[in-house]
Formats: structure tokens, C-alpha cells, sequence
């Protein structure tokens, strides 16, 4: 309880490589980028951020938006309204629509997408988007830089598979085009994570019928699935889907999220179920969704 | 830690802790009376500046980050036509605005319709997002900043 | 508080002061240590209180420092003051306090050791006759939650001594009251003591006696230190350990004819007062007036009680308690419609007109005055249309979460407003307004309103009376040094009774400008008018000096797949005398809207205990613009002269109505509020 006058060494890196030198040096030290989190969660006048701080706001390399042929390059610190701004039109809808559900437009001007994936209790928002669209992440540390795709930066314990002196330099969203894209979140407000619900779909149509969909659902701020083999099915359907297909997919999204998850709420299920459904059914045409026979 | 910046259009030099607050250091080292350090967490809105011309809360700021960078608060704001194109759609609209909310406002209705000389409905219901308060009947808000764009695009010439 | 100017001004001298607070719900305190203290700072604890260690509200206390029991977590035990705000804060963040804890009580459904002028009765017509003539019983419980002010700016106050005599700038709506308050706890006489109001546009009711306490709190560190002390609360702060608007709990026992008509009524109704019940007399009455509601009911039993719990204690919010009481008898009433088989709104009709023999109640006779504008809603809306297809689809449905599609629901509610304080409570109160004309004709005022819209109302009055040009008109600075005790400027009574005592006092000028030298001062004071008389027991009498009428629909939409809900349309049709800045006020309705719409389904607040740093960071407002264009518009009520408040409207119909409409959507039954798409969720879940 006693505040014994706080010693902080505060890092401020001009470039990468010395950021580089610094953070592997100081591979406990607490990375400050927008700091929306790490400030917004210490409301005291003065916050308490750690004995080592590295600043990485200012450095240019992680706030570029950059595209190549392959890749959107998005700076791991770029500011997330820039991005919104900058690259509207190259941005796939799915993420454009979670990039404007996070914070406030005033936060979004300081916080990136970096900070985003690396918070645990932030990440729900944009790691399904980045996953369904197959986005990497590329590394760098003191040994090099490497790719990752998405699953891969967190571990089965939801914690970055980051090696000492290791941070994300750069997002890279492969440039690809979808027919139809989705990106749906349910939540009452931010901290009542127990109402979490998001669901992110693309697919590619070719001549009435799907020849690619990825679903990817995630739950409760921690959950995140996804159903690789009810994906691959789904290839070679023609929508509007039947109502033996949807009721047999409904049969098979339910025991997933009920082994899965799990999620314990028949009606949190439903949601996500129907969500991706509408989705699924309505690709290419006006048509309604039909009702699941149990419904 | 000894921070150069530019504070309403002048270049000043700051001796600080690096990990104070802007919303702080702006008031108590420069008398900046516009904002408050309310919630601290970035969603009241009542610390609004702008940082390289965007609003941001300054709350979420810290002295480290403002090293060579342009803060400008509604005392700066205040002095330029930009400024005027609001206040003119403000009155005219009739808004009486509390006054811990009116950096907040004004600095995301001047970034608005920076932008967009023409905000949509859906565009100007978004930037009241970034502020918690009971204060101000929607119709008279949404005629204001309607006129606030109007003025600026009358100033612009388009 | 310009913190700026005070700092500008007094530089190292001015001290800020830190309130220590209780850390447990209940208990008893053994100590408190500050350890070693830096030089000049101090802890001050109730044993350093020169008067009184108390604040008033009529006739109910609480203490203003802590002495050894504790109620509320959070309650002030001590206030620490120095002239460093970091080593102020090292300092809080050391002192050491010693409290024995005990079970705390947070149910506000446990009756508590209610004060005799707490409990509330209401009881007319022959009660066993009326339940004969009923076929069936409507028995139900309802309550409302708490809801959080959300004050422009949290809590602050200015105190400066000067020799015998103390200065405090604070905000409230009771400038008397923070005089009273601060010479009582510091054992002088009022006359010592000067207050000076800030003016904060919006300040919400709750700041009619919270402020008093952080005012005196302010006063007592300035007095002791001989030091200018700053007392200013931080959000979090604000939101945890200040009043919140009261929460009700209703049970309800409603005899309805074979046609549908209520022949009798039984409610037995409690309020969750805190820790400490202040203005518990009229916010009780308001409750139990708003819970008996504007359908004539031929017998009646009303019990009303004051709950006291281990929360910080519950105050006005606009409306006083009628909002919630209001809450209470509309869903109530909404449901003993639907279970008459009867369209909503004929129900209401000849429930606020009954076409009967014997002699109705004055209070329900009044509230035909309601019906120009429910009739006005309900065409503009297409009410009645709406809600015929709705429920159509409705009763096709047997639950929502079998249907994939949007579905909708609309609701219907009216309400009024009361303005002014119940009957006598208004004699008991000061209000006196003074007004003088100098050689130059230019008009001076005294009031203690500092609201700006008002004055620029009294301004165009005065101009318009006395044949002068407004700018010849002037505000005495509001500080109670210069301006009369006008009493608590909540309630509307600004506008209802200060405007007709500011009336008075322009025509006696009018008269007498002429025929006597200038200057010429006049003093005006309240008398109640002498055909006004109110008898709550036997319900004879009208209770309120003057009322406005509104009447509203709430369209919804319910995702049946999300269960998130979309406000529709919004239609609020006021009868409420004169309009003098239409723009203005309609601004200032919608303001009212978006905070009712808040309570109604967006702010959440536990309700069984006391708020905590969980419910800090779960709780948000409504954005300004999230809610759906809202239609408003005024009728005429036939008294062109007459001024009346109509803020509360919003709080006293739309939350009703909206929760009728999710319950024609949904076919859900709600007991209370927030009605939240979790809310659905669970009911439809356990339905």
C-alpha cells in the first residue's frame, strides 16, 4: 500500500535499430505504442507502468500502411484511424467494420493495431478478422524477423509466442477478394466480456457457387474458433442454402461451439449460428434464410 | 526529461517526468483551463486537444509522446477561422453547451468536417462516441455541426 | 470550479484537501494514522469539529465526518489537506485506518428500521365492497434501479477563511442550505458565512444537499488551517461515494371488473434510501403518488416506507421519485390492459376519465387534463394501428427466439409534473425575492436562480411589464450575501414560484414607479394559496401547486436473433403552459430523453449492493445521437400567462413506455429496468 517514490527509466528509441538494441537489453521493460490500455486501465493522475518503459509511438517503421502486390503492410503502431483513413479502400470490409467498433474515434487517432492483438483482454476484436482473412505477423528481435501466421502468436494460455526482445513489427493482410465478407460483434459494453460475441465470415462465389468460406466465431473475450472441416464442406454448395443443408449445418456448429467452447448458452450458440448462416445463405442472392427445421 | 513541443502554435520546452499526463502537464505547467483530467481512461472526453491536428483524449497522452509534436487546445483554437465556422453554426443553431464538454465537441466537429466537408448523419453520430455527457439535445447538435460544415465550405468557397 | 484561477491566485498557499473514507460497508471505527505527516499538512477527523457534527435536511441528519460507525463504504471519516498534490496523495495512500467490519445490508426488499415520518399511507373507499365486484387479480412486483447523475463536473468546492468569517464557492441548488449546513458544523453564526454559486448549466437535482456536505467539508479544512483549501472529487470518486437516484420496490395487487375496470388497488412500495434517508419525506410521497398513477381506482391501500441500506445515501434525481412511481403504476397499468383483452389506450382513457356516478377523487380529476395529449401522441404515432398489427404478430408467435426476423412492439404512457413542493413542506420553506428600480429605471433582481435561460426569461418579463428595455435589467451576483433565500431550486419552483413572486414584485413597481420617488425596493414572499389543501390519508385535496401533463410512445424493434433492441420512433406530446424558447426547450427535452432512455435500457448498476470500481467501468451514458429522431411538440392548455416545468416529462413516460413496447416485442414480462438484450436473453431463457 505505501508509495515509496517511483523510479522509472523511460525509454525513448529514435529508430528500429535502436529500439531493437534497447528492448533486447531490456526484454521485461513494458512497451508503450498508443497506450490507450496501459493508461485507461490506471486512472490515477500519475501511472504506474513498470520500472522499464520503451516508448515505440514515434517510430516510423512501425506506423507505415504500405502495399505491395502480395500484402496490406500495416505498422504494428500505425494509428488505427489512419489506417481506417488511408487505406479505405484497399482495407477488406470485414476489417474495416472491427476497426470501427473499437474504442472511440478520439482513442482510435492514438491506438494501432499492434497494441490491439498483444492485449489479451482487447485481442477478441480484430485476431478472429485477422484470422479469417490468413493475415501474418512479422517479428522482429534481435535474431532477425520472422513470419508467424495469425493462430500462431498465442499459445494455448492466450499469451504471445513472442521470444525475448521479439515485438510485432508489421501485419500483413494478404490482398485478396472476396464476394461476400462479414464481420458481426455483439457485446453490451466492453467490460462485460461474459456478453462478448463476434462473428467474421468471408467467401468467394464463383459461377453461384461457393468455391472458398472461412468462419471464424469468438466468444467471451477469449474464445476464438474456427471449423477448417465444416469450411471445406462448405466449398461446392450453391446458395440459397436448402433447408437440409441448414439444418445440417445448424447440427454441426452446435456440437462444435459445445465442444469447442465451450459455450454453455443455447441461445449464445444460436446466435453465432444464425449469424453465419444469414451469411452463408444470402451469398450471391436476395434470398431469406430459411428457418432450421427445430425452429 | 527535457521535451521541446509546439503549444498552441509556439515552441515551448518542458522539463518532466516522462510518464506524467499530458491533460496534466497542460494544466498545471501552462494554465490550460479548457480541459480537465476527469475519468482518465480516455472515454469522458473532457481533456479533448489535438495532436498533430487529430483530437485525441489527453488523458491517453503521455509527456514522452509530445516530444516535437504540435498540441493545440481550444485556448489556440479559439484564434482561427476554423474556429469561427463552428462557433458561428453553434450559435446559430442555438446549442448552449456545458462547458466541460465544449473542447471535446468542438475540436471532433472541426476534425469532421475537416474530412468531410459534407458530413452523413452516420458520420457525425460517430464522433459523438468519444464523449460521455448528459448535456445537449440531439436536434439542435445535429443542425449545429450541419452548419458548422456549411460555414466552412462557404469559407472554402466550395 | 476554475481549479486554474485558484491556483493562479493563491500559488503554494492554497491547500487541497483529500477525503478519507470508510474502506468497509458496515462496521465500527477504532483509528485512524496518518503516520508522519509533512510539514504543515494535517488530518482533520470529526473530533476536530467545532459545531455540529452533522448535516440537515429537514429533519433528517447524517454525519459529516464519521465518528465510529460506519454505513457506507466510501463515507468521509476524515480529510486530509496540504499543499502538494502528489505528496498529498503519497500521504493518503499511508494513512492507516482501523475499522471493525460487519455484515452489511444491501437489500432494500428487508424492511429497515423505518423513522414514523417515513412511512406513507394512503387508504380511501370501501375495500372489501370493491374486491367483491372484481373477477380477477393482477398481482405483480416492480422496481427501478438506481441511477447515477453524472454531474457535468463531479463534486468541488472553494473555502476561504477571512478572520471571523468564511467564503465557499460551490455548486448547488440550495444556496441556504450550504450556508446553514457550513455554520452549523463550524459552530458560527450564519451570518459569517458566504457562499458563492458557480453556475453549471445542467446540475441535475442530486446537487440540491450533496453539495452541502462536500461544501462543508471544504469550509471545515479552511477554517482549521486558516488556509484557502480546494475539495475537488474525481469521477471515479464522484460515481462510487455520492447519491445516486433512489431505487424503488413495488408490490402490487390490482382487483380488475369483468369489463376490465380496476375496482381495487393494494401497493405496498419501498425506497432504498442508503445509509442515510435525506428528503425522504417528499421524495416517499412523490413515489407513492406516481405509484397510485392516473387511473382512477375506487378503493385504495398505499403503504409507503423509507429502506435504510449500507450504500452511499440515495437522493433526488429529476422527477424527485415520481419517475420512479410513474415507472411503477404504467407497466402495471399496461398489464392489467393486456389482461382485460383491451386496446391500451382505451383502457387508459376511461381509466383516466371514468364515465361514473360517484364523485372522483380530486388527484384523479386533475389528470383528465392528461388527455388532450394522449390523444395528440396517439394520432401522431399511429398508435393505435401499430399496435394492432403488432400484436397480430404477436399472438402468432409463441417466443421470440423460434421466430428469424426483427419484431416489434409499441408502448404507450402518460405522466405529469408536479411543481413545487408537496403542500406544506412549500410553506415550511423561504422564498423570497427582492427587486428594486434605481433614479435611472434601471430594474435590479435578487434571486438565487442562476440559470440562464430563466433569466432571460424574467428579463423579457420585467421589460414587458414595466416598459423597459432588457438590457435596463440586471442579476444580482448569486451569492448569499446579496441575494434573498429563494430555497432549493429544484422541482421546477424557479419557474413556477419564483416567477409569479418576481411577477408580484414588477407590478407592485409598475404602480408605484409613478407616484413615488426611486429608487423603490420590493421584497416579496410565498404564501399557499389558501384553496390549496392536500390530505394524503384520506386523499382529499391536490398535492402539488401546479403540474404539467405529457403523454409518449415508444416504438422498439427487437433482432430476434441478437435480442438487440432499436428504438424506433420516439413521440412526446406535452401540455405544460407557455413556451417561451421553443428551440431551447425542446433541446433541453431531448437531453431529458436520451438520460430516461438510459435508465430504461443502456446505464447498469448493481442494485444489490453498493456501486463498486466494477460498476465504474461498466457504466456508460448514452451517446448524445443514439436514439432515433424524437418527436416533440406542445399543446396549448388554455392558461396562456402561465410558466410551468415540463423537464421531468421525459423521465416520468418515456422508461414505461419503452418497457411496454419490448414487452409486446418480446412477449416477455419485465419487472424492472435496464431492459438490456442480456435482460432478454435470460428471461427468454427461463420462459
Amino acid at each position: 500500500m505505501a508509495a515509496e517514490q517511483r523510479m522509472v527509466s523511460f525509454f525513448s528509441p529514435a529508430d528500429l535499430t535502436e529500439l531493437i538494441q534497447l528492448y533486447s537489453r531490456h526484454p521485461s521493460a513494458v512497451l508503450f505504442a498508443g497506450g490507450t490500455w496501459l493508461l485507461g486501465r490506471e486512472q490515477k493522475k500519475i501511472p504506474v507502468l513498470g520500472e522499464q518503459v520503451i516508448n515505440i509511438g514515434g517510430i516510423d517503421e512501425l506506423t507505415r500502411i504500405h502495399r505491395t502486390e502480395r500484402f496490406l503492410e500495416i505498422g504494428a503502431a500505425a494509428p488505427l484511424s489512419l489506417l481506417l483513413e488511408q487505406a479505405k479502400r484497399v482495407l477488406p470490409v470485414c476489417l474495416y467494420r472491427c476497426l470501427t467498433s473499437i474504442g472511440t474515434p478520439a482513442i482510435r487517432n492514438l491506438a494501432g493495431l499492434g497494441g490491439n492483438l498483444s492485449n489479451p483482454e482487447y485481442r477478441m476484436d480484430s485476431f478472429p478478422v485477422l484470422f479469417a482473412l490468413e493475415a501474418q505477423v512479422e517479428l522482429i528481435g534481435p535474431e532477425g524477423s520472422r513470419r508467424l501466421p495469425i493462430p500462431r502468436l498465442i499459445d494455448s494460455e492466450n499469451n504471445l509466442r513472442l521470444k525475448p526482445g521479439e515485438l510485432i513489427q508489421r501485419i500483413l493482410i494478404p490482398v485478396e477478394s472476396f464476394t461476400e465478407e462479414l464481420y458481426w460483434k455483439h457485446e453490451h459494453n466492453f467490460w462485460m466480456p461474459e456478453t462478448h460475441l463476434s462473428v467474421t465470415a468471408v467467401a468467394r462465389m464463383e459461377k453461384g457457387t461457393i468455391s472458398e468460406a472461412r468462419l471464424v466465431f469468438s466468444a467471451f473475450r477469449r474464445l476464438v474458433m474456427r471449423h477448417r472441416e465444416l469450411e471445406a464442406e462448405l466449398v461446392g454448395r450453391v446458395p440459397p442454402l436448402s433447408q437440409r443443408e441448414t439444418e445440417y449445418l445448424y447440427q454441426e456448429l452446435d456440437s462444435f461451439f459445445q465442444a469447442a467452447g465451450p459455450i454453455p448458452r443455447e441461445l449464445d450458440r444460436r446466435m453465432l449460428i444464425l449469424k453465419a448462416l444469414d451469411f452463408l445463405s444470402n451469398l450471391g442472392s436476395e434470398a431469406t434464410i430459411p428457418v432450421p427445421g427445430r425452429y | 526529461m527535457i521535451i521541446d513541443f509546439v503549444l498552441n502554435g509556439k515552441k515551448v520546452r518542458l522539463n518532466s517526468k516522462p510518464e506524467r499526463r499530458l491533460v496534466d502537464i497542460l494544466r498545471d505547467r501552462y494554465s490550460i483551463s479548457s480541459i480537465t483530467g476527469d475519468c482518465y481512461r480516455g472515454s469522458c472526453g473532457n481533456c479533448m486537444v489535438l495532436l498533430q491536428g487529430r483530437p485525441v483524449p489527453s488523458c491517453l497522452v503521455l509527456a514522452a509522446n509530445i516530444r516535437n509534436k504540435e498540441i493545440m487546445t481550444l485556448e489556440g483554437f479559439r484564434n482561427t477561422d476554423e474556429y469561427r465556422d463552428i462557433e458561428g453554426g453553434f450559435e446559430e443553431a442555438g446549442v448552449k453547451l456545458c462547458e466541460p464538454v465544449k473542447p471535446a465537441l468542438i475540436l471532433l466537429v472541426h476534425d469532421l468536417i475537416q474530412r468531410e466537408e459534407n458530413p452523413e448523419q452516420s458520420e457525425i453520430r460517430n464522433i459523438f462516441r468519444s464523449i460521455e455527457t448528459r448535456c445537449g439535445g440531439e436536434s439542435t447538435l445535429f443542425r449545429a455541426i450541419h452548419l458548422a460544415a456549411y460555414f466552412r465550405r462557404s469559407r472554402n468557397g466550395s | 470550479m476554475d481549479e486554474i484561477a485558484y491556483r493562479k491566485q493563491y500559488k503554494k498557499k492554497l491547500f487541497t484537501a483529500v477525503t478519507v473514507r470508510s474502506p468497509v460497508a458496515r462496521g465500527r471505527l477504532r483509528s485512524i494514522d496518518s503516520g508522519s505527516l509533512p510539514t504543515g499538512y494535517r488530518l482533520i477527523t470529526a473530533a476536530d469539529i467545532p459545531g455540529k457534527n452533522r448535516l440537515t435536511v429537514f429533519q433528517s441528519h447524517m454525519p459529516v465526518l464519521a465518528k465510529d460507525i460506519l454505513s457506507y463504504r466510501g463515507m468521509p471519516l476524515g480529510l486530509l489537506v496540504g499543499n502538494d498534490e502528489e505528496e498529498l496523495s503519497t500521504a493518503a495512500e499511508r494513512i492507516h485506518i482501523d475499522a471493525v467490519p460487519a455484515e452489511p445490508r444491501f437489500l432494500a426488499a428487508t424492511p429497515g428500521p423505518a423513522t414514523k415520518e417515513s412511512d406513507y399511507r394512503i387508504s380511501y373507499g370501501d375495500m372489501d365492497f370493491q374486491k367483491q365486484q372484481a373477477v380477477q387479480v393482477l398481482e405483480e412486483r416492480i422496481s427501478t434501479p438506481p441511477q447515477e447523475h453524472y454531474y457535468p463536473e463531479p463534486h468541488s468546492a472553494f473555502a476561504l477563511r477571512k478572520g471571523r468569517e468564511i467564503e465557499v464557492h460551490t455548486y448547488s441548488r440550495w444556496p441556504y442550505h450550504v450556508k446553514t449546513t457550513v455554520a452549523e458544523v463550524l459552530g458560527i453564526n450564519p451570518e459569517q458565512v458566504s457562499i458563492q454559486i458557480k453556475d453549471e448549466q445542467t446540475v441535475l437535482d442530486g446537487k440540491v444537499w450533496s453539495s452541502s456536505l462536500v461544501a462543508a467539508h471544504a469550509a471545515l479544512a479552511a477554517w482549521l488551517t486558516g488556509k484557502p483549501v480546494l475539495l475537488r472529487y474525481n469521477r471515479q470518486e464522484d460515481f462510487l461515494y455520492t447519491s445516486k437516484r433512489a431505487p424503488v420496490s413495488a408490490q402490487l395487487r390490482t382487483h380488475l371488473s369483468a369489463e376490465g375496470y380496476i375496482t381495487a388497488r393494494e401497493i405496498d412500495i419501498s425506497c432504498d434510501a442508503g445509509a442515510f434517508p435525506l428528503f425522504e419525506e417528499e421524495m416517499l410521497e412523490r413515489i407513492c403518488l406516481g405509484a397510485v398513477g392516473q387511473h382512477y381506482c375506487p378503493a385504495m391501500n398505499l403503504t409507503g416506507r423509507i429502506v435504510t441500506t449500507n450504500k452511499p445515501p440515495m437522493n433526488a434525481f429529476e422527477g424527485l421519485g415520481t419517475s420512479q412511481g410513474l415507472f411503477i403504476s404504467e407497466v402495471h397499468g399496461g398489464r392489467a390492459a393486456y389482461m382485460s383483452e383491451q386496446d391500451p389506450y382505451e383502457w387508459k382513457k376511461r381509466h383516466i376519465k371514468p364515465d361514473i356516478e360517484e364523485e372522483v377523487p380530486r388527484f384523479y380529476r386533475e389528470a383528465e387534463a392528461v388527455l388532450p395529449a394522449l390523444e395528440s401522441v396517439v394520432d401522431r404515432s399511429d398508435y393505435r394501428r401499430k399496435h394492432a398489427a403488432y400484436e397480430m404478430r404477436r399472438k402468432r408467435r409463441s417466443s421470440l427466439s423460434k421466430t428469424i426476423d426483427m419484431s416489434r412492439g409499441i408502448g404507450l404512457s402518460t405522466g405529469y409534473q408536479g411543481n413545487g413542493f408537496i403542500g406544506r413542506k412549500e410553506v415550511k420553506l423561504s422564498k423570497t425575492v427582492r427587486v428594486s428600480m434605481d433614479t435611472a429605471g434601471n430594474l435590479s433582481i435578487s434571486t438565487s436562480s442562476i440559470s440562464e435561460a430563466l433569466q432571460s426569461y424574467w428579463k423579457e418579463m420585467a421589460a414587458r411589464t414595466l416598459d423597459i428595455s432588457p438590457e435596463q435589467v440586471h442579476f444580482t451576483s448569486p451569492a448569499t450575501s446579496t441575494v434573498p433565500d429563494t430555497g432549493p431550486s429544484i422541482l421546477a419552483r424557479n419557474l413556477t414560484v419564483t416567477s409569479r413572486l418576481l411577477k408580484q414584485c414588477f407590478d407592485a413597481i409598475k404602480k408605484r414607479r409613478f407616484r413615488e420617488a426611486l429608487p423603490i425596493e420590493i421584497q416579496r414572499s410565498y404564501r399557499l394559496p389558501p384553496k390549496h389543501a392536500w390530505n394524503h390519508e384520506s386523499f382529499e385535496g391536490y398535492p402539488f401547486p401546479q403540474s404539467a401533463w405529457g403523454a409518449s410512445v415508444v416504438e422498439v424493434e427487437v433482432d430476434s436473433i441478437s435480442f438487440e433492441l432499436t428504438i424506433r420512433g420516439i413521440w412526446l406530446m406535452i401540455s405544460g403552459g407557455v413556451v417561451i424558447n421553443r428551440r431551447r426547450l425542446v433541446s433541453s427535452l431531448e437531453e431529458g430523453i436520451r438520460s430516461a432512455l438510459g435508465w430504461s435500457y443502456h446505464e447498469i448498476l448493481s442494485r444489490g449492493k453498493a456501486p463498486d470500481e466494477g460498476d465504474w467501468h461498466r457504466y456508460h451514458l448514452l451517446p448524445p445521437a443514439a436514439t432515433p429522431p424524437v418527436y416533440i411538440d406542445f399543446l396549448e392548455d388554455g392558461n396562456r400567462s402561465t410558466i410551468k416545468g415540463i423537464s421531468q416529462l421525459p423521465y416520468s413516460t418515456i422508461p414505461p413506455a419503452f418497457a411496454v413496447a419490448v414487452s409486446q416485442a418480446t412477449g416477455l414480462d419485465f419487472d424492472s429496468l435496464p431492459i438490456t438484450s442480456e435482460r432478454l436473453k435470460e428471461l427468454e431463457e427461463s420462459s
